[in-house]
């Protein structure tokens, strides 16, 4: 809503410099989003409105509000004062509980004319709006100035009776500005004649009805409709006016007659005169509510001095009518705060206003004590520090994707991943589908980075996948980490570290990792049915075990899922760990002294045969006495009588109770080499010469 | 004979002086290359940004919860007063998921079940995590962005305890700088509060950073409204509550030095990259 300052001041006294008026705004919740200087209304203020807060929508309101605040009075401009009594035309409350209050004022030209003055059109200029002529203007005004809508219809074209009823199923209407008839919402409520809609109540006028140049007759609408059917029918046209804004706060039912007075006033003061007597209609009673409260407790609440008085006469101020009896209060709510009045909190949130939310006291409540990261946070937090250190990035990525992520995966209906979570609403092909799955979107990453020719590509997420569980029943989440890596590792290349990123860099992350959590994280053999298998290279994928349960997986990604992609060289490799066991709590390794004597090692090469693990043969080499760990120090491929091979350079560390001679040295490894031939000499595994 | 040794000796020492500096002159190497230490990554914004606040809000004995990110209509809307229809429905353009569930707009989810669970007072909890928004994206909009918030629900707390906590947050958060309080409306609470921090580029005298403002509002707050006490069983009378939002989004941008928001939540690691350094 955009105000004139200078117009506000007629209603009610503010300081002269307008940066204190803005302050002052601010202060009453009236966020003063823009200040314009303007050479015709002077400064001008765009506010933000609260939500619940229809009496702000107009200059009264505004007053009100500053004076809750400055007290002082309201000045409101002049109204005619309506004479109740027999409707000028027939009218017909079918709404029920949905019309709350109705009124019809019927004037005609009486000679010649006027258009409104520039100061009467002050408040619809200084909103940005255009004059258009004098029904509609003074309407308009009336609007601006009371918060209080109201319609001129041209007489004329009305058909008999003013009908307030639901539209009928598929009924049209032609709204004001609309290019032709519309297929009114279902329950919209609607002004209509004998023949035709007149109005959609409380949103907008209809075409064949609104006055013109030629109009002789108005009859004035001045109303309140039920909020919630206005805000139906105004979301249901997609046509939002100041008076759907206004109604869908909640209008105020005994206002009407004060805005259509305000709209006779100003059109008999253009050539325009009353006929008859206004009708009023609806369902709508003062419902007088009233509120008990304590001036005491009010006081406490806001931790500020209040006597019974000074709280009565600050709710007073905002048109509370209050009855003093001691300490307590009882408040009855004006018809313009029916709606958002209701209770203790609503009139300590009054009182807070006007004694300022800057102004009352601020204190922190007694604290014993401070709290600690949980073990899981405290998980979490280490495992980041793996992948940061790791050069890793934490990336965050949309809960959702489109359909068409399952073409980009090859999935085919009956695959694990194919049923989904589905959006009904949303309004982006983006958003269709919630992700049951956290590789698409981390391949994604990596191909957005391609085309960005980022070549070290490392990036993480804590995440959760969403996996349906039936109609109606929310689905089951699965809080996941995923982490992805493609190309050399971040760094200078010119030093030649630049080692592309396979999937040993991923079994390297989960040992670190496990080590960091106490975990016994094993990386071992795939689990066929884990439903990334088919999606991962099927000889470059492994299960991540905690125990039995296979608590992750990791693998270089499927060549025909990068195709998806449009990923054509590059291998990126792809680690998923279930959150929730991953921060399970985790024993940390005791403490092993570490051995006092020197270590002795020894290299041993074994060739391997194609598919051989080397982490068996090097399991027979822990077993021997006295060794303290087998490494791996190199790995060669080659082919051996035309099959290919790997040999591989272990190496031993013995670390013995006492420093061995050379030959019980010798005499130990040659009993590993033939532990190592006996157990796996048949399938090809040899020492290396 | 001793002068002869001496003669020998200085000499030998300008021999292997002179061999010294020869190596070393060899074993010249180029400092202004590159360092080749292993580049890390980092966390990202948001999460840093949480962990500042939650590292703030311990000190008042808060702890972490969690709650789902699919959720009923109930916990998202109508336990938390906010009815069918309800103007501020409109706010929190809603994802509808299928099975008449829906994505949560607000984290504030996890207070209302936090509530039914119904624990022993005082009740000090934080909850963050993904929010969404059926929107379109643009620079400043998302249709999933990040939320943080906390309840503390105790006997006896009060509007002045309220603006003790937020002021505790806010000058934790961002140092001395001046901030101011004001109305707002939120559903779920009442009275409810806005918390202004003074720009911290003009001072509130009004730039471009803070469009002309002078604040820049950095929390949303309240009193816990009296209908989401009622829904869960507690009675008004006796219990009150402090509830806070932080926009940590946006806090994240701001520390950074981020105009678009939508950059944090793409996935080019070049922007992460600048964002290490820039945080």
């Amino acid at each position: 809503m955009k105000i004139s300052v200078d117009r506000l001041r007629q209603f009610v006294a503010l300081p002269a410099d307008p940066r204190e008026v803005r302050v002052l705004f601010d202060d009453l919740g009236l966020e003063v989003k823009r200040v314009h200087a303007d050479a015709a209304f002077g400064t001008c203020f765009t506010l933000e409105l609260l939500a619940n807060r229809g009496d702000h929508h107009g200059y009264a309101g505004l007053a009100t509000e500053v004076r809750g605040r400055t007290a002082g009075g309201v000045c409101l401009p002049e109204v005619a004062s309506l004479v109740v009594g027999p409707p000028p035309v027939e009218l017909i409350d079918e709404a029920g509980e949905l019309l709350l209050t109705y009124t019809a004022t019927l004037l005609e030209r009486s000679g010649s004319t006027s258009e409104l003055d520039p100061e009467e059109l002050l408040p619809i200029l200084a909103s940005g709006q255009e004059a258009v002529s004098a029904p509609v203007d003074a309407t308009n005004v009336a609007n601006l100035e009371f918060g209080q809508p109201t319609h001129a219809f041209d007489a004329d074209c009305i058909d008999g009776a003013v009908i307030i009823r639901v539209a009928k199923p598929g009924e049209k209407a032609w709204p004001l500005f609309a290019k032709e008839p519309v297929t009114l919402p279902l329950g919209a409520l609607v002004i209509a004649d004998r023949s035709k809609v007149l109005a959609i109540a409380g949103v907008i006028g209809c075409e064949e009805s609104k006055t013109t140049a030629a109009t002789k007759r108005i009859l004035l609408e001045s109303a309140t409709f039920d909020p919630v059917a206005v805000r139906k029918a105004a979301r249901g046209l997609n046509v939002h006016t100041d008076s759907s804004a206004r109604f869908e706060r909640g209008g105020d039912p005994s206002a009407p007659l004060v805005g259509a007075g305000r709209v006779v006033h100003l059109l008999e003061r253009h050539g325009w005169k009353r006929v008859g007597t206004t009708g009023v209609i609806g369902q709508w009673r003062d419902p007088a509510r009233v509120i008990t409260v304590s001036a005491r407790a009010l006081g406490l609440f806001l931790d500020h001095p209040l006597t019974a008085t000074e709280a009565a006469d600050r709710l007073r101020r905002y048109g509370f009518a209050v009855v003093e009896d001691g300490d307590a209060l009882s408040v009855r709510v004006p018809t313009h705060r029916l709606w958002d009045v209701e209770n203790f909190a609503d009139l300590a949130e009054e009182l807070a206003k006007s004694i300022g939310y800057n102004a009352t006291a601020e204190g922190l409540p007694p604290v014993a004590m401070g709290s600690q990261p949980s073990a899981s946070e405290q998980a979490k937090d280490r495992v980041d520090e793996v992948l940061v250190g790791n050069g890793f990035f934490e990336v965050f990525t949309d809960g959702f994707y489109a359909r068409d992520v399952r073409e980009r995966l090859g999935l085919s209906e009956g695959h694990a991943l194919w049923s989904h979570v589905e959006t009904d609403n949303a309004i982006d092909r983006g958003y269709s589908l919630l992700k049951n799955n956290t590789l698409a979107q981390a391949v994604d990453a990596v191909a957005v980075n391609l085309r960005l020719h980022t070549k070290a590509i490392r990036a993480f997420e804590w995440t959760r996948t969403f996996h349906p569980r039936g109609e109606g029943t929310a689905p089951d989440e699965r809080k996941t980490l995923w982490a992805i890596a493609c190309g050399a590792a971040p760094g200078a290349s010119w030093a030649h570290d630049d080692r592309v990123a396979d999937v040993h860099l991923a079994v390297g992350l989960v040992a670190e990792i496990a080590v960091e959590l106490g975990l016994a994280l094993t990386v071992g053999a795939p689990d066929p049915t884990h439903s990334l298998a088919s999606l991962l290279h099927p000889n470059r994928q492994a299960a991540v075990r905690l125990g039995d349960q296979v608590v992750g997986v990791l693998g270089e990604v499927h060549p025909t899922v990068l195709t998806g992609f449009k990923i054509k060289r590059e291998r990126p490799v792809y680690l998923q760990l279930d959150q929730d066991a991953l921060l399970r709590a985790g024993a940390p390794a005791p403490f092993v002294e570490p051995p006092e004597v020197q270590v002795v090692t020894r290299d041993l090469a074994f060739t391997l045969p194609h598919r051989f693990a080397a982490a068996d043969v090097a399991a027979v080499l822990a077993t021997g006495p006295g060794v303290a760990s087998v490494g791996v120090a190199d790995s060669f491929a080659h082919e051996q009588d035309g099959k290919p091979v790997r040999t591989i350079t272990y190496t031993l560390a013995f670390a013995p109770e006492r420093t061995p001679t050379a030959e019980e040295l010798n005499e130990l490894v040659a009993s590993l080499i033939q532990a190592v031939h006996e157990r796996f000499g048949a399938q090809g595994v040899s020492l290396r010469a | 004979m001793a002068a002869a040794t001496a003669e020998i000796d200085a000499h030998k020492a300008i021999v292997e002086a002179a061999a010294v500096a020869a190596r070393l002159d060899a074993e010249w190497l180029d400092l202004s290359m590159p360092g080749t230490a292993p580049l890390r990554g980092a966390r990202h914004p948001l999460t840093v940004v949480e962990a500042r606040c939650l590292a703030v809000l311990r000190q008042l004995g808060f702890t972490v919860v969690d709650g789902p990110e699919v959720e009923t209509a109930y916990y998202n809307f109508d336990a938390l007063n906010i009815p069918k229809h309800h103007p501020a429905r409109d706010m929190q353009d809603t994802f509808w998921v299928s099975g008449g569930l829906l994505l949560r707009s607000h984290t504030t989810t996890v207070q209302a079940r936090v509530l039914q669970s119904k624990p022993p007072l005082p009740i000090r909890v934080a909850s963050m995590g993904r929010v969404y928004r059926n929107e379109a994206v643009d620079a400043t909009h998302l249709a999933m962005f990040h939320q943080f918030e906390g309840i503390w629900i105790d006997r006896g707390l009060t509007f002045a305890h309220l603006k003790g906590v937020l002021a505790f947050v806010a000058k934790s958060l961002y140092g001395d700088h001046r901030v101011r309080f004001k109305p707002k409306f939120y559903p779920y609470t009442e009275p409810s509060v806005g918390v202004d921090l003074a720009c911290t580029v003009c001072d509130t005298a009004g730039c471009d950073a803070c469009h002309g403002a002078g604040w820049v509002t950095i929390l949303g707050a309240g009193m816990v409204h009296p209908n989401v006490f009622r829904e869960f069983g507690y009675d008004p009378a006796e219990v009150s509550g402090i509830a806070f939002g932080l926009g940590t989004a946006r806090m994240a941008a701001q520390a950074a030095g981020v105009h678009k928001i939508r950059s944090l939540y793409e996935t080019d690691l070049r922007v992460h990259a600048a964002l290490r350094g820039a945080r």
